[in-house]
């Protein structure tokens, strides 16, 4: 049950009373899950580019906010808040974005802002693929439609 | 630190597949065109270390409310109205 955690941060125990695991989080105690409540981060995050799978937790406050619990290292826990897109709002996003998360026209996905106490920086969403449980952070601050359309040029170019 | 020197229009090569261009010259601001594949984020690193920063600062200030009990977020089966 434990082989995707790591072995000295984590204590997982399996249940014998169905699926999924239950892990003992050191800010919210025992939680369950199955394994397709996960979310990948094949990319890390930046700041914790070793983490690769987190769990979406709700504190049950109401107030949209979702908890990313990571799974690699329990003491790592990002508070976000969430909204839901429509499919057209995927021409907002970076074309890296789409391909690598495989979003398409049928998408169905979220994103999720870190609610942070530095000073504001560039809009960075965490855009999640809700068919495949894959996410990504994307740093929107140099997405431009006109600076992707100049690279062609300069592929032409030489 | 590997330091190479580039005229203008000259490029350097990462690996198979980045390519990076001295666009354009001006007094101390140097322009690169950079060709990747799409799947490939590029960052000012100004703009990366800042997103690095807000998140580690986020995980350090993480309070959940006391006596909270989690369950998994339904990302997807709480549909609130498009933006």
């Amino acid at each position: 049950v434990a082989a995707a955690h790591s072995a000295d941060t984590v204590r997982v125990r399996s249940d014998d009373d169905g699926p999924g695991v239950t892990v003992e989080l050191p800010r919210f105690g025992a939680c369950r899950y199955r394994e397709c409540d996960v979310l990948a981060f094949p990319w890390g995050l930046p700041g914790f580019s070793a983490l690769r799978r987190f769990l979406p937790l709700d504190a049950g406050t109401g107030d949209g906010r979702v908890w990313l619990q990571s799974l690699d290292d329990l003491t790592v826990l990002l508070p976000t808040a969430a909204a839901r897109h429509a499919a057209g709002d995927l021409a907002s996003l970076p074309s890296y974005a789409r391909e690598s998360l495989a979003l398409d026209d049928g998408a169905e996905w979220v994103t999720l802002s870190v609610i942070s106490t530095e000073a504001p920086g560039p809009p960075a969403p965490i855009v999640v693929n809700l068919r495949t449980r894959t996410a990504r952070q994307v740093v929107l601050e140099t997405h431009t439609p006109a600076a992707e359309r100049t690279l062609p040029a300069l592929a032409a170019g030489g | 630190v590997l330091v190479l020197s580039r005229k203008l229009n000259q490029a350097i090569v990462i690996g198979d597949d980045v390519r990076v261009v001295v666009v354009a010259v001006e007094r101390d601001t140097v322009k690169l065109g950079i060709e990747a594949p799409r799947s490939i984020p590029v960052h000012r690193s100004e703009v990366y270390e800042e997103i690095q920063r807000a998140n580690r600062g986020a995980a350090a200030g993480a309070e959940p409310p006391a006596g909270a009990k989690p369950r998994i977020a339904p990302l997807g089966r709480s549909p609130k109205p498009p933006r």
